[in-house]
């Protein structure tokens, strides 16, 4: 038997079956958990975060638009809330502006990586994240580990396509430049 | 009691919080007014954004500021001291206000803000083109300075309220340096103008004065004068014919 897709049963919440929307936490909850632990770093109150996620996502079910992807629209109610969960941590350097949005990068075209680049860069990752800075976190994370392309996480963080190809090409540096100055985050691969 | 909440799972809290009641759903309505209120957000930016944009080009052309930087840097001070800052400010402003309004749409944060900016520029810049070429603005900074035959408050010919004084007040008064009129005499090389104040004035010809070349003033031309006004004496220090249509229109 086929499975319903997320999008028929956002639907069906909309129309009424709110017991549906169950189903949707249980798609979702060890995705949306594992993207606020990556993203976030340490914080305590992963739980609590994640649980206001499907909140908001409940209560404004009847603004997403069914024609499109449901996994770009909780990401982008996830993204919200721990963009305000960082800005109200001072020790976070959340930057008002970036000069990456404001002009064209045409060179910044999205690059297939192999799968073993792939499961390398996660590994990497894994290990130095917390040391990347947030603008190079969150699209890393979205690429790698969630998987999206680059026009989902354009949707996610409403950033210029090209701008999230340029993040994640220097966040790739930087995740190696990381790696080499310090010995005691080498990995084996 | 407390453990036992801690333990459920994400899935469980949210399906007893919606069974419950405790979580309710906002409705559809709610979202299409909110979507509504942004679109009409916009559109009043954008159109305070076309009036004020073509309302500076209408001064610009209408006092002859733009003919100005032509004679110099001398002119392109006087051209900077005499743009009407308040309104380019407030054009700078809607400005803003639309790109903050529009980047909630995918068709703009998609882009680069240089380039949705650049859009916004370049859809001003014509359509305030367009707008400053329409009778709108004359109509109504006409209706203020002529008072009207019912005097004033209401136009003559389209009875639209005379609330536009501020159109006075952006008028070539403001710019000490400017000075536009019909020439009433000529007495060579200097020749009289009468301005729209109806004062007379005397351009002092030096041979410092830029002309353009092959430029024959005659009594009646329409020209604008650049240079610093003593009394009723202006020594120019530029002079060109004012190519208004409008007011060659209304001579």
């Amino acid at each position: 038997m086929e499975e319903i897709t997320d999008e028929e049963v956002a639907k069906r919440v909309q129309n009424g079956d709110a017991q549906m929307f169950a189903l949707l936490v249980e798609r979702y909850e060890k995705k949306i958990t594992r993207y606020a632990k990556k993203f976030l770093s340490h914080p305590d109150d992963i739980k609590d975060i994640v649980q206001d996620v499907f909140v908001k996502a409940y209560v404004n079910i009847k603004s997403f638009d069914v024609k499109r992807k449901f996994s770009p629209w909780i990401y982008r109610i996830a993204h919200n809330e721990f963009v305000n969960c960082l800005k109200k941590n001072k020790n976070s350097k959340l930057s008002f502006m970036d000069f990456d949005v404001l002009f064209p990068h045409p060179v910044a075209k999205e690059t297939a990586d192999s799968d073993v680049d792939r499961s390398d860069l996660r590994r990497m990752l894994d290990t130095c994240l917390e040391k990347m800075p947030v603008k190079y976190r969150e699209p890393l994370v979205l690429y790698y580990f969630e998987e999206m392309s680059y026009k989902e996480i354009a949707d996610v963080m409403r950033l210029p396509v090209s701008t999230v190809g340029i993040r994640l090409q220097r966040g790739k540096s930087l995740l190696k430049e990381t790696i080499a100055n310090h010995p005691g985050a080498q990995i084996q691969f | 009691m407390e453990d036992n909440t801690q333990k459920k799972s994400i899935t469980e809290q949210i399906t007893v919080a919606v069974k419950n009641g405790e979580l309710k759903m906002r409705p559809k309505w709610y979202f299409v007014l909110k979507a509504a209120l942004w679109i009409v957000g916009a559109s009043v930016a954008l159109f305070a954004l076309l009036y004020l944009a073509s309302l500076v080009m209408f001064i610009l052309r209408k006092t002859g500021i733009l003919i100005a930087p032509l004679f110099g840097w001398h002119g392109v001070f006087v051209f900077l001291t005499s743009l009407p800052w308040m309104l380019v400010l407030l054009v700078l402003f809607f400005i803003i206000i639309l790109e903050i309004l529009v980047r909630h749409y995918s068709f703009a944060y998609r882009a680069p803000l240089l380039y949705s900016v650049l859009a916004i520029l370049l859809v001003v810049v014509i359509a305030g083109m367009i707008i400053d070429r329409t009778p709108l603005h004359r109509v109504l900074s006409d209706c203020p300075s002529a008072g009207g035959p019912r005097g004033g408050g209401f136009h003559p010919i389209t009875n639209v309220p005379c609330a536009m004084g501020f159109y006075r007040d952006l008028g070539p008064r403001r710019f000490g340096s400017i000075h536009d009129g019909v020439i009433t005499r000529i007495v060579n090389p200097d020749f009289v103008i009468i301005n729209r104040q109806q004062e007379e004035l005397v351009i002092v010809i030096t041979p410092q004065t830029k002309i353009p070349s092959g430029s024959y003033f005659t009594v009646g031309d329409t020209v604008v004068v650049v240079g610093d006004r003593r009394g009723d004496r202006v020594e120019a220090f530029g002079v060109s014919f004012l190519e208004d249509w409008e007011r060659q229109n209304q001579r």
